[in-house]
């Protein structure tokens, strides 16, 4: 292309041509775009995830412990190398209740560091009785902001052990990385499938350990999740993880046993408190009838008591009378005393008055004696005392001649001989007084003795006075007595008087105190009454303690007993260190995202090889066009290379431009709207990244760019080869054939003239022939795709909820719903006139496992077996044999047969958990398209379980209701306490006819799709077609043919074409189909694998449509054809 | 008396920008019914727009043409295909016969369209193909090929039979077979036939020459006598 005319005649060419260049571009574009497009999508998922778990910081790896895990573990982790965070975790499954609606729940708590919750609606949980429901509780209207939910647990577990609150408020909802889908799982608490979770505050959680621990390894975030590099990755960091799980678990073990022994401990102690209690109160209850019996005692005694007191008071009062009596008498006698002592006392008197007369004479007797005494004792007084002195000076003086020992015996004192000497002299002194006295004694004795006469008479008169006197004083003394006792007595008398008052006083307050004890004593019988009443009720109370707290003990005991033997039979606990292949949500994810893969190996390659085909045709035909030309050059010396190089070219630009285009629509648009359909299910991916993935836009591109590109060399090829003269000359026309139909005479003769044209010109054209036929085959193909797809999720819908499940409601009962109640409620619907037919089932969810494959389902049981069919039709899709449930084994339906590989006759695993699994045959494979169902009579569910099902739910056929009255319906049996939930089968129609709302994006795209491939290659061949017998046109057009007639002529091989392609593309429509609904339908579907006729119609109808539209520019290009042309000379 | 056809002031100018190039720059001559006409002129001088124009392949720019009293000059679109298959026979210099078909069935592709036709068959004998009629085009020779031509033109009994260079491909003596029938047919049935030719050498078998040169009628003759192919050597 070295050469400037060259060069310039390569862009005229293009101009001229353009046409032909963009329909090659586009045929490019198109198969480059499905091509790199449908791969994408795959990695497109994948990224698009990606971005989702880095953003919400999904976990790697996260470990739970057979007994839980610890604060020591998290610690013990996020030592590990190539750990980089580590978050604790709680989660248990619980029941929640609104009061109006009832939901099983996981309750985790709030996660911060990973797999943040993207918040959709309100706000986290901030404080304790708050908490983040899932967005999905609230999308299926079982919750609201704002609504108090109440929590319990499903088991014996006290709820107080698990949560410190029971109620939350939901203050906001949002989603977690952990569920992408739907789907939440199955759970053991409630119908068996999760409804949603509810994070709440970690402080909320009662429980000492937690339930696991999500570890992000280090990074792990910068590489793409579900890439071999990412598992390997997070693989090694598993391994390093579980080298400690025999020491922390052997740590563990030590930990609960110690706790576990503690608590033993305390439940023992408890009980022996409880023990110790009944037996405190049994003590009571014994002192207090002991105290009672003192108390009667006690009250015996006081009643003795009293009556001694009653008798003594009756003997006092006598001896109050009594005393009365004496009193009175003594008052008598005193009287009679005092006149007695008055009479004395008048006698006395009168003594005494004789007395002092008497006294008073003596007293002058004496006078004059006294008188006569004195005269005496003037003389003879001396002479006396004289006489006397004298005697006794000499009476001692003699006695000193005696002996001491004598005159101690005299009482004579020993005298000195000066005190004799004394003595002598005073004896000598008397004896000369004396003698003064010698003459006179005579007359001295005379006078004495009249003295003494007188004398002796005074005394005797003084003697009688004296005695008189005596007894006058002992009178008186007597009447004085008299009159003192008197005295006496009297004040006796008043104080005995006093005393009576006294004791009389004292006898009435004793009375009184008497009849005080009485009432005492009635009161304390009384008292007593009542204190044995109360001690028979405390009898009673200590008895029925006994009796409640007896068994609770001994359950307590053998709990602890039970608590000892598990401790003792306590494993050592294990690790599961589990990486993101064991989270549901992630790994369907991924497995949805290799089906697309899957889909995108083989789909997109019908374009290309149509893409392949149209620029092989085009380059050829325009080569052939230009034949002349390339003689020209070739005998002007132009070198072959130069002169290919412009097809070459030709080809790579309008290839490499298309690939571009290609490239960006199909890497941008497709995957979005695959990704995006998919969100049907993958709810939570929040956006769709579309980058441009370079290995498939180098692969694409290439693979189209050689492709135009060698088709262009090999059209060259046999040109260039020629020699210029030859090149020159005109082709020879290719000659006309018979063709087999005319050996064929009794239908070739019935062939108008037209049609004989129009057949011997198909057959001449085989290239053009069978490129159509597979161009407009494609067309139709992806049209039946696009259209049987939505068949196919219609089907759902439409036979699920049409044909064979056709009972119009479902009613749910609750699981704790007795007896009564339910016959009641049953009562009450048969009654309702709405509701023409009903029947019990027994419905639950359970695990299926055949082959090491486990899938989860539903087991239903009907009442009446029988009459099933009016409400869940049972047939097999591929024989059409209506299956029943008599006879043994069960019934599953079609894809879970599938998943599980079994057949009829097959065994089966029915797990509802670990420890609940029996084992059956499979009898029959049901068609259905949603959910796995396992269909049981009950006499083979009763041998299976050993016990007849339970009734929990009601089917029921209704007259047909609108909306509004089915809410009615639904309020109205809810308002009870029997009906958990109305669930109505037009409401789940509609949700799959919602589904299929976003199924129309890649209807669309496929319709699309469908028209550009069919207008590129009918366009494409057509032109070629129309340039190729241009003079033949041209001709006709002279002969006076109309424009109509010409395209007539034309158009009628273009009909018979599609028609023959449309028919082609029903094949290969159907078998693309079928291949699509396969690969890309999840578990838990069975799209149909029919394609309606209605969409054969619409599609054959758009096939011939965009035929008839190309046809119709078609037209104006015949038109235009020039009469001249026929004039030239051939080419 | 009138013309058969008759061209009056015929021009045909073609508008390429600024540049206006006259092909066919006032045209005049009248042809009588049942004569044979050759029109010869070099190459480029515009008889074959006067053909193209006379057998409403082409619209003249002016002037008035007609054909049969008919002014053919105003007929557009439907009318003038209308025109070309009832009216026109035309025979080319490559045959123009459809590959895929018979001869036979070349006639009659033809006749389907014609509103008066002759039986294809008889009109195949008559040119002389009688035993060739279902071979195709590939297995005939040019003359034969050009006399299958010439069998589809006649099958449509047209008032004008019109050729273009009918021998330019062919060999001499085809040539002169093919201008002989040709002729005869001209003076058997009183076919109007008008041959265009460069070969003026022909000039002498024709009832009437129109030469024409530059897009104008140079010289037209009228041969009261003209010779038989058979006399004529080139």
């Amino acid at each position: 292309m070295g050469k400037k005319a060259l060069r310039k005649e390569f862009y005229m060419e293009i101009r001229k041509t353009r046409n032909r260049f963009l329909s090659l571009l586009v045929i490019t574009a198109l198969g480059v775009a499905f091509f790199s497009g449908v791969r994408a999508s795959n990695p497109d998922m994948v990224l698009s995830a990606d971005a989702f778990y880095d953003e919400t910081n999904l976990m790697d790896i996260r470990v739970l412990g057979t007994l839980g895990v610890t604060d020591e573990d998290v610690e013990a982790i996020s030592r590990v190398e190539g750990v980089a965070d580590v978050m604790p975790v709680q989660s248990v499954d619980m029941l929640g209740d609104t009061g109006e609606h009832q939901m099983a729940l996981q309750v985790m708590s709030m996660p911060e560091l990973m797999n943040r919750i993207s918040v959709r609606e309100g706000r986290a949980p901030q404080k304790a009785g708050e908490c983040l429901a899932d967005a999905r509780l609230l999308d299926s209207g079982l919750l609201e902001i704002g609504d108090i939910l109440t929590l319990r647990t499903d088991s014996e577990e006290d709820v107080e052990d698990v949560l410190h609150e029971t109620e939350y408020v939901v203050v906001g909802a949002g989603v977690s990385p952990l569920f992408l889908s739907r789907d939440r799982g199955t759970t053991k608490v409630g119908t068996g499938s999760l409804d949603g979770f509810l994070m709440v505050p970690m402080e909320s959680f009662a429980m000492d350990y937690y339930t696991q621990i999500c570890i992000t390894a280090q990074g792990a975030r910068e590489m793409t999740s579900y890439t071999e590099a990412y598992d390997e990755f997070v693989d090694a960091l598993v391994e390093r993880i579980e080298t400690l799980e025999e020491g922390q678990c052997k740590l563990r073990y030590a930990q609960v046993q110690e706790e576990g022994y503690e608590k033993i401990a305390e439940g023992e102690a408890e009980v022996a408190d409880g023990e110790q209690k009944l037996l405190d109160a049994k003590l009571l209850l014994e002192e207090g009838q002991q105290e009672l019996k003192d108390a009667e005692e006690k009250l015996k005694d006081a009643q003795e008591e009293l009556a001694d007191g009653e008798a003594t008071l009756k003997e006092k009062e006598q001896g109050l009378l009594d005393a009365r009596a004496e009193i009175d008498d003594g008052w008598k006698e005193l009287t009679e005393a005092k006149e007695k002592l008055v009479l004395g006392t008048i006698k006395i008197e009168k003594g005494y008055a004789a007395y002092n007369e008497g006294l008073a004479e003596f007293k002058e007797s004496q006078t004059q004696l006294a008188a006569a005494r004195a005269e005496y004792e003037k003389t003879g007084g001396t002479y006396d005392r004289l006489k006397k002195a004298e005697a006794e000076l000499t009476y001692i003086l003699e006695a000193q001649k005696y002996t001491d020992d004598e005159l101690a015996a005299l009482g004579i004192p020993r005298l000195t001989l000066d005190e004799i000497q004394a003595r002598e002299q005073e004896l000598a002194y008397v004896k000369t007084q004396l003698a003064q006295f010698s003459g006179m004694e005579a007359e001295l004795a005379a006078a004495r003795a009249e003295l003494e006469k007188n004398e002796a008479l005074l005394a005797e008169g003084e003697q009688k006075l004296q005695e008189g006197k005596a007894l006058l004083d002992k009178y008186n003394a007597e009447i004085e007595r008299g009159g003192s006792a008197a005295i006496y007595a009297e004040r006796d008398l008043m104080e005995a008087e006093e005393e009576w008052k006294d004791g009389r006083q004292k006898l009435s307050e004793a009375r009184e105190e008497l009849e005080d004890g009485k009432r005492k004593l009635s009161e304390a019988q009384e008292e007593l009454r009542d204190a044995k009443e109360e001690l028979k009720d405390g009898q009673r109370e200590y008895e029925e303690a006994v009796a409640e707290n007896e068994p609770k003990l001994k359950d307590a005991r053998e709990k602890i007993a039970d608590a000892k033997q598990e401790l003792q039979d306590l494993e050592e606990p294990e690790w599961y260190v589990l990486d993101r292949q064991y989270l549901q949500t992630y790994v369907e994810y991924g497995q949805d995202a290799e089906r697309i893969g899957a889909i995108g190996q083989w789909f997109p390659a019908i374009f290309f090889l149509v893409a392949a085909l149209v620029c092989l045709t085009t380059m050829t035909r325009m080569v052939e066009e230009e034949r002349t030309q390339i003689g020209t050059l070739k005998a002007l010396g132009y070198s072959a290379s130069s002169i290919a190089a412009k097809y070459i070219f030709y080809a790579l630009l309008s290839s490499l431009l298309g690939s571009l285009l290609g490239l960006l629509a199909g890497q941008r648009l497709l995957p979005v709207v695959i990704v995006n359909a998919y969100r049907i299910l993958y709810v939570n991916i929040p956006a769709v990244l579309t980058p441009l993935h370079f290995t498939y836009s180098v692969t694409s591109a290439a693979v189209a760019v050689l492709c135009t590109t060698l088709a262009a060399v090999a059209a060259c090829y046999k040109e260039l080869l020629s020699v210029p003269a030859a090149l020159m000359r005109p082709v020879a026309p290719r000659a006309g054939k018979r063709v087999f139909l005319e050996r064929l005479p009794f239908l070739w003769r019935r062939l108008n003239f037209s049609y004989k044209a129009t057949v011997r010109n198909l057959m001449r054209y085989k290239k053009r022939f069978f490129m159509t036929v597979f161009g407009i085959g494609g067309c139709m193909a992806l049209l039946l795709v696009g259209f049987g797809i939505k068949d196919s999720i219609l089907y759902i819908g439409v036979v699920q909820f049409g044909e064979i499940r056709t009972y119009d409601a479902s009613f749910s009962v609750e699981e704790e719903a007795g007896e009564e109640e339910k016959d009641a409620f049953y009562k009450a619907l048969s009654q309702d006139e709405r509701i023409l037919a009903s029947m019990w089932v027994r419905e639950g969810s359970l695990d299926v496992e055949a082959g090491g494959v486990t899938r989860s389902g539903y087991i239903l049981a009907p009442s009446r077996p029988e009459e099933l069919g009016d409400y869940i039709h049972l047939k097999n899709r591929i024989s059409r044999e209506e299956l029943s449930l008599s006879g043994e084994g069960v019934v599953i339906t079609e894809k879970l047969a599938k998943l599980l590989d079994v057949q009829e006759g097959d065994r089966i695993l029915l797990k509802e958990d670990e420890t609940r699994q029996v084992e059956t045959v499979v009898s029959g494979i049901a068609e259905n398209y949603f959910l796995h169902y396992v269909y049981v009579s009950p006499e083979v569910y009763e041998t299976l379980y050993g016990e007849a099902p339970v009734w929990n739910a009601v089917y029921t056929d209704m007259v047909p209701l609108e909306e509004q009255q089915e809410e009615a319906l639904r309020m109205e049996y809810l308002e009870g306490d029997t009906v958990s939930e109305v669930t109505f089968v037009s409401g789940m129609a509609q949700r799959v006819a919602d589904m299929l709302g976003s199924m129309d994006t890649i209807i669309y795209v496929l319709v699309i799709a469908a028209g550009l491939l069919a207008f590129v290659v009918l366009y494409n061949l057509n032109n070629i077609n129309v340039s190729e017998r241009r003079r033949e046109l041209a001709t006709l057009k002279v002969l006076g043919f109309f424009d109509g007639e010409v395209s007539a002529y034309v158009n009628r091989e273009n009909v018979i074409l599609t028609f023959l392609g449309a028919f082609a593309g029903v094949f290969l429509g159907r078998l693309l189909h079928r291949f699509i609904i396969v690969t890309a339908e999840i578990d838990i579907l069975m799209f149909g694998r029919d394609i309606a006729l209605k969409s054969y119609v619409y599609s054959v109808f758009l096939t011939f449509l965009f035929s008839a539209v190309v046809n119709g520019v078609m037209f104006f290009r015949l038109k235009k054809i020039d009469m001249v042309e026929s004039m030239k000379s051939v080419e | 008396m009138a013309g058969f056809v008759v061209l009056k002031g015929v021009k045909k100018i073609y508008k390429m920008g600024e540049v206006t190039i006259p092909a066919v720059d006032g045209v005049d001559f009248e042809i009588q019914k049942g004569e044979f006409v050759v029109i010869v002129g070099p190459s480029g001088a515009g008889k074959t727009t006067v053909l193209n124009i006379l057998g409403g392949m082409d619209t003249c720019t002016e002037g008035m043409v007609l054909v049969d009293k008919e002014d053919i000059s105003s007929y557009r679109g439907k009318r003038l295909t209308a025109y070309r298959r009832d009216e026109i026979g035309f025979v080319f210099q490559f045959y123009n016969l459809v590959q895929n078909l018979t001869a036979l069935e070349n006639v009659e592709l033809a006749l389907q369209i014609c509103r008066d036709p002759l039986d294809a068959g008889d009109v195949l004998r008559e040119v002389g193909l009688g035993g060739r009629m279902d071979n195709f085009p590939a297995q005939l020779s040019g003359g034969e090929q050009q006399r299958v031509a010439i069998a589809r033109a006649l099958a449509k009994n047209p008032k004008l039979l019109l050729c273009d260079e009918p021998t330019g491909a062919l060999d001499y003596n085809t040539g002169k077979a093919i201008l002989k029938l040709l002729q005869d047919t001209c003076r058997e049935k009183g076919m109007t036939v008008i041959v265009i030719t460069h070969n003026s050498a022909i000039a002498p078998m024709a009832d009437r020459v129109i030469q024409i040169k530059n897009g104008r009628v140079s010289k037209m003759t009228q041969n009261e006598c003209p010779e038989s192919v058979e006399n004529i050597e080139w």
